[in-house]
């Protein structure tokens, strides 16, 4: 009987590295991929900020004098100002607009389909030409987002040119490109079953009372992944910034990866540029890790049993 | 029913040698790329290939190279050339270029710009052309326009040959002046004169608004008007920044001055906001002169006279103007410097610029041999005064160039957005802030 079991756990054993073997063979060339183009770099770019390294001259190792020198330049700390800016404010009100979006594509309305394709189409279009796009717009003189304001009585307004409401224009300029987002949250809201709906209308709830207890908890997991999602990708805005107002007016824009670029490709430090890099990726981690401890705290899953 | 034999490579081994292996393959990714062979041999029925970094991704770029390549592989069948075409300016040509040098695959020669000149020179990316020249009776430097050739050198090396260059020129609107009645701009124009002509063709509100100039509040034309009043934007020796002393300083608010609310200069948020140039402006005649190399092509679909003039100058002036340039180096590491260096000079030689003009036309040549017809054959497309932008190249000047200059423009640009834009910030205070960084950039060293 004992040999029995023996053989038969040896077998089962067997198969599963078996299994195991080939599951690994089947990713591999995934895995060499990342770990040629992504690890390999990585590690690269950490030595490198223990580093003065120019390209054309030979690294010197200076220990954690790149991460001492990023800690005491205004412009890095202002470059994560406007970034954090960018990201805090941005997001939330992004998340919010797809939210809006969502829920208006989602009612039932003859030709709703093509209010979906409008919203979602221009989340298609490149950075770069809703970028030239935008600098028409915000022009001070002929742009549309003026037009309005003074077909509504209100003065225009210097969206790209005046420091304080840079930031915000490449804030609102981002609702352009909601349609992403939107989509997740139009899937969110068509997986509540309709049934909850119903009870919760025989019990008298109201629509707020419906959106508030039903809709939005269960659309928690979908909140949560295009946060997770949209913070990661805003604290890399760079394009916008490129295109658009070059790091101005007055720094305004100059965010962390513009600041990144230029410290590597236009001043040489590649050092220094890797130091702000592996900056950014903990700040980006710690901010992922914090979010994903707080989700338990606001995210639903269907089937949770929670007071 | 036969018993499954255990597998020759054991679970543990197999992962043991995945992770070796893994490892082996991250590291090896990130290893320093080998050196190359230090005597370059080559089999010698192999021709050598010189690579050749330049701007590409349009029909212009390819017509000026692509025919120059076949007719010097015709005359040197030994050489290749290999063309690396990157699309962009000054800034992605040098993306590109650290790019290739980091992975240990730099181009043998390049297309540059005396913007990223001296951020390359201080690092010694561009290979010293001198001794090929004092070799070579073949070509000198005395065939270059002279303040074109100066772009292309630092600290005692000559780092390339220019191709083109422009010299900053007054572009002004004939038509407005007549109208107002004004004398049209010529020698011995001041800046009275200039301040009394914008004055008098500034007219108009809103969006129909005419403003009598434009375009001085970017750094390059602010700093000509500095230096024909003997400022400078760095002191004799380059290491102080000196735009926040007199006189640079009150030049800065000359400027300013002009951007005042309803003043006689366009505000420098319309074109700072982008989609429409100051060229753009010019051709719908809201604007009657302003400051430009000299390259007409954003102003040739003006439908009314146009024209250009020297910059204004007074009597006690230094007369001077910009002159910038774009050209070619060879990369200090090249492994063929020789084949680089014929390359080089076939660039430089009078077949390949008469080439240029004829196929897509240059800005200004800078051989002077070539540059001394242009009024003729160009004269389709030049202005009818075109004879002026030659003539400042006697006493135009490059800028003053140091260290990481590009750090310098991005420094100074934004300051004087803010002295000049909506904010109207006190210039010394802002020239003041930005100080101790320029002079960082400009003094500094690589590798120290």
């Amino acid at each position: 009987m004992q040999t029995l079991v023996t053989s038969w756990r040896r077998r089962q054993r067997n198969l599963l590295w078996t299994e195991c073997r080939d599951g690994y063979l089947f990713i591999l060339p995934w895995l060499l991929g990342f770990l040629i183009f992504t690890v390999g770099p990585m590690l690269a770019s950490l030595y490198i900020s223990f580093t003065r390294w120019e390209i054309v001259t030979p690294s010197v190792w200076v220990g954690h004098a790149q991460y001492a020198k990023l800690f005491s330049d205004d412009r890095f700390w202002l470059s994560l100002y406007n970034t954090s800016y960018y990201v805090f404010i941005g997001v939330p009100l992004h998340l919010f607009m797809a939210l809006l979006a969502a829920l208006a594509v989602n009612m039932n309305l003859r030709g709703i389909h093509l209010y979906r394709t409008a919203y979602y189409v221009p989340s298609l279009t490149p950075v770069v030409a809703n970028s030239i796009l935008w600098i028409w717009i915000f022009h001070p003189e002929w742009g549309l987002a003026n037009a309005f304001l003074e077909w509504i009585g209100l003065g225009g307004l210097y969206w790209l040119q005046d420091p304080r409401l840079a930031k915000p224009a490449l804030i609102i300029m981002s609702f352009w490109s909601i349609g992403g987002q939107m989509v997740i949250l139009l899937a969110g809201l068509k997986g509540i079953p309709v049934t909850l709906y119903e009870a919760a209308s025989i019990d008298g709830a109201n629509w707020w009372g419906r959106f508030w207890r039903i809709t939005l908890p269960l659309l928690t997991p979908a909140l949560f992944f295009n946060l997770i999602i949209a913070i990661i990708g805003a604290f890399q805005v760079f394009t916008q910034a490129f295109i658009m107002t070059d790091g101005g007016p007055n720094y305004a824009t100059l965010f962390y990866l513009l600041y990144l670029y230029r410290s590597a490709f236009e001043n040489f430090r590649m050092g220094y540029a890797s130091a702000m890099a592996w900056v950014l990726f903990v700040i980006v981690l710690v901010f992922t890790i914090v979010q994903f401890r707080l989700s338990d705290r606001w995210v639903f899953y269907e089937g949770d049993l929670r007071q | 029913m036969t018993e499954r034999t255990t597998p020759a490579l054991s679970r543990r081994s197999f992962l043991r040698l995945s992770v070796l292996g893994m490892g082996a393959t991250a590291l090896a990714a990130c290893a320093p790329v080998a050196a190359p062979a230090a005597d370059g041999a080559a089999d010698a029925a192999e021709p050598t290939t010189v690579s050749f970094l330049t701007q590409g991704g349009g029909e212009t770029s390819f017509l000026r190279y692509e025919p120059l390549i076949e007719n010097f592989h015709a005359a040197n069948p030994g050489i290749a050339i290999e063309p690396i075409w990157e699309p962009g300016g000054a800034i992605e040509i040098q993306t590109k270029l650290l790019t290739l040098i980091a992975a240990g695959d730099a181009p043998d020669s390049y297309w540059a710009h005396s913007y990223t000149n001296s951020g390359q020179a201080v690092r010694n990316i561009q290979l010293d052309i001198n001794p090929f020249l004092d070799a070579d009776d073949d070509i000198s430097g005395d065939d270059f326009l002279l303040a074109a050739y100066k772009d292309f050198q630092y600290g005692g090396r000559q780092i390339g040959f220019p191709r083109e260059t422009t010299s900053t020129v007054l572009i002004y609107n004939v038509e407005l002046f007549d109208a107002a009645g004004l004398n049209r701009p010529a020698d011995g124009w001041t800046w009275a004169d200039f301040m009394e002509a914008a004055t008098v063709i500034t007219s108009g509100e809103g969006a129909d608004r005419i403003y009598g100039a434009a375009d001085w509040q970017r750094n390059r034309n602010t700093w000509i008007k500095i230096w024909q009043k003997g400022g400078d934007v760095l002191s004799e020796d380059r290491t102080t920044f000196t735009m926040n002393q007199e006189p640079s300083l009150s030049q800065v608010v000359e400027i300013q001055d002009w951007h005042q609310d309803g003043g006689i200069h366009l505000p420098a948020t319309v074109t700072e906001a982008g989609g429409f140039s100051t060229g753009d402006l010019f051709t719908t005649g809201r604007i009657g002169m302003f400051p430009q190399f000299s390259v007409f092509s954003n102003v040739m679909s003006s439908e009314f006279e146009w024209d250009i003039a020297h910059l204004p100058v007074d009597a006690d002036d230094i007369q001077t103007t910009r002159v910038a340039s774009a050209g070619h180096s060879l990369y200090s590491g090249t492994e063929n410097p020789d084949a680089a260096w014929q390359w080089m000079k076939f660039l430089g030689s009078e077949e390949a610029f008469r080439h240029w003009v004829d196929a897509t036309g240059l800005n200004v040549p800078s051989l002077k041999v070539v540059a001394a017809n242009l009024l003729e054959a160009s004269a389709d497309v030049l202005p009818p005064s075109a004879q002026i932008m030659l003539d400042a190249f006697e006493y135009g000047r490059p800028e003053p160039v140091a260290g990481d200059w590009i750090g310098v423009h991005r420094e100074v640009q934004p300051a004087l957005n803010s002295i000049y834009g909506i904010e109207k910030a006190d210039a010394q205070s802002r020239l003041d802030a930005i100080a101790s960084r320029v002079e960082e950039l400009a003094v500094y060293v690589p590798g120290v």
